[in-house]
């Protein structure tokens, strides 16, 4: 579904995402673990389109979209949440779900279903007509999954989703990511969580300063003694 | 909140009907004005308040709309009812070209790029005296012929252009490209995240709301029979943007009540002369103190605390 070659991303002469290989299949759940500044975040923004790489290709259904912009690989159905919120807060609930119909000018009544199903699977249906920066924490980044869910995803990106949940809101999240996996949804997570990411990923990799480390099945990857060592340095 | 923008507006447009029974050509004369200072806020607010994009070029583009007809009128003979629609595409024209040059800046860089087109803007024509006569002016045919005894005619006619401008605001901001504009004004990474087209939307509000500027200004400069460089001043820019914040910014009705009531008020402070600017900043000010999202915001909070009022009346009244 997406294979990255080669990729990097250099801040001046600060290389934060080094040569970085990485191939993702349709109805995996990867998740993506390394310790704070490993370069996972720049990582995803790079291959999203919020940054370009200075190196490298980027193929996503056997096209190359490399050098796409960022709404342009939105439109492709690549969908990501952010790992500091960045929802339309001035907006109702329900408009932030219709701003990626609208984009992909879906039908509108198959876009309120869907956004109303969509709610109700997080439980934010009676929030709809609230503006998006009254909801609690967890819930705007509830939103946020959704949001990005509306875009067609099919594969779907994650900041470091369970960072803004309370605790014992995270196993809601896991469950609702594990409905939509079972929907056909392909999710890219980035976490700290170990054991949230050990529960959910079908594979897990390991970034450190910038390079991947290990790849493989999660329990193997989290075993792996080049991981364990960059994370306890 | 859309009830009583409604009830505001139904008053408002009542009491322009019935205006020209009673009003002098005094009062008919001010409230031209302030016409045009609600066509002018209006359409800031539509590229501030809706889409985030603080732009001090508003005043450069409603002053290019003017010079544009009138020297349309006067050089090639098009009757100005004609060349006023013109002067609003020349303006809007500029404006995709000023919109696609600055729009991937933001915020301050965008302000000051403005700043910088405005000023040369000025200036170029100021000291052009071939085709602008200068400092000067140039005289321009009227829309109706002179004004004094046409002014019923203008005052209806601006008045239409109001409701035009002001109801197409409107219609554009609950339309789906405004729930864009409005996405893209609140993070445009995670709008283009959703998969908006940032740039393009921003060029398009940008040229609407400098069309919009150029039309008022080829209005005015058909209606005063004159076209100066004074227009284009960044002094009547900060009364316009004074307008918008004072009335309140991203709402429906406040580019009307900021731009009515600043005009009326500069008409009983003009006598101070420049001083009624230091006025206008203290408005600002007090407005920005206390109720931050201007007048508008006011009448609203001063509504819903009526409404419940009633209704716990009306409850207690059931007990």
């Amino acid at each position: 579904m997406l294979k990255v070659t080669n990729l990097t991303k250099r801040f001046g002469g600060t290389v934060a995402v080094n040569q970085v290989n990485l191939q993702v299949n349709k109805g995996e759940i990867v998740g993506i673990i390394g310790p704070n500044g490993s370069g996972k975040s720049t990582l995803l923004h790079t291959i999203t389109g919020v940054y370009q790489p200075d190196e490298g290709a980027i193929e996503y259904r056997n096209r190359d979209i490399t050098r796409a912009p960022l709404e342009e690989k939105a439109r492709m159905g690549i969908g990501r949440t952010f790992q500091n919120l960045r929802l339309f807060k001035r907006l109702t609930v329900w408009e932030n779900l219709m701003i990626p119909a609208i984009q992909l000018k879906k039908d509108r009544k198959v876009a309120e279903e869907e956004a109303q199903e969509l709610l109700e699977l997080v439980k934010l249906h009676n929030h709809a007509t609230e503006q998006a920066q009254n909801l609690s924490i967890g819930q705007q980044w509830l939103l946020e999954f959704i949001r990005a869910v509306m875009l067609n995803s099919e594969l779907i990106f994650l900041d470091e989703p369970t960072a803004g949940f309370h605790p014992n809101m995270i196993q809601n999240f896991l469950d609702t990511l594990q409905k939509l996996h079972a929907r056909g949804k392909t999710f890219v997570m980035i976490e700290h969580n170990i054991p949230a990411i050990m529960e959910v990923s079908t594979r897990l990799i390991a970034v450190a300063a910038g390079e991947v480390i290990a790849d493989g099945d999660p329990k193997t990857v989290h075993a792996n003694p080049q991981v364990v060592e960059a994370y306890l340095g | 909140m859309e009830q009583l923008d409604k009830k505001i507006v139904l008053g408002l447009l009542l009491i322009a009907l019935i205006l020209p029974l009673f009003a002098n050509e005094y009062t008919l004369h001010i409230v031209i004005l302030a016409c045009f200072y609600v066509i002018l806020s209006s359409s800031w607010n539509l590229l501030a308040g809706y889409s985030g994009q603080v732009s001090f070029a508003h005043l450069a583009l409603s002053s290019l709309g003017a010079y544009t007809s009138g020297l349309v009128s006067l050089k090639l003979g098009i009757p100005p009812v004609f060349s006023i629609l013109i002067g609003a595409i020349a303006a809007g024209i500029v404006g995709i070209i000023i919109g696609i040059l600055t729009l991937r800046m933001s915020g301050s860089y965008l302000a000051l790029t403005t700043i910088a087109f405005s000023e040369i803007y000025r200036i170029v024509i100021s000291l052009e005296y071939e085709i602008t006569n200068g400092q000067v002016g140039l005289s321009v045919p009227g829309l109706f012929g002179e004004a004094g005894s046409k002014i019923t005619y203008y005052y209806t006619a601006i008045a239409l252009v109001v409701i035009v401008v002001f109801v197409g605001i409107q219609k554009l901001v609950q339309s789906d490209f405004g729930l864009t504009i409005r996405a893209i004004r609140e993070d445009e990474t995670a709008a283009a995240a959703m998969g908006a087209k940032v740039v393009r939307h921003k060029v398009i509000v940008f040229a609407i709301s400098s069309a919009i500027a150029g039309l008022a200004g080829a209005f005015l400069a058909h209606y005063t029979l004159l076209v100066s460089p004074e227009m284009a001043t960044i002094t009547e820019m900060g009364i316009v943007i004074s307008m918008s914040v004072i009335g309140g910014l991203g709402t429906f009705i406040g580019p009307i009540l900021g731009g009515v009531s600043l005009e009326l008020i500069s008409e009983y402070v003009k006598e101070f002369g420049n001083y009624h600017l230091m006025i206008f900043g203290l408005i600002l000010v007090l407005v920005m103190r206390f109720s931050p999202t201007g007048l508008a915001g006011l009448l609203v909070s001063l509504y819903t605390r009526k409404r419940k009022a009633e209704q716990l009346s009306q409850i207690r009244k059931e007990a």
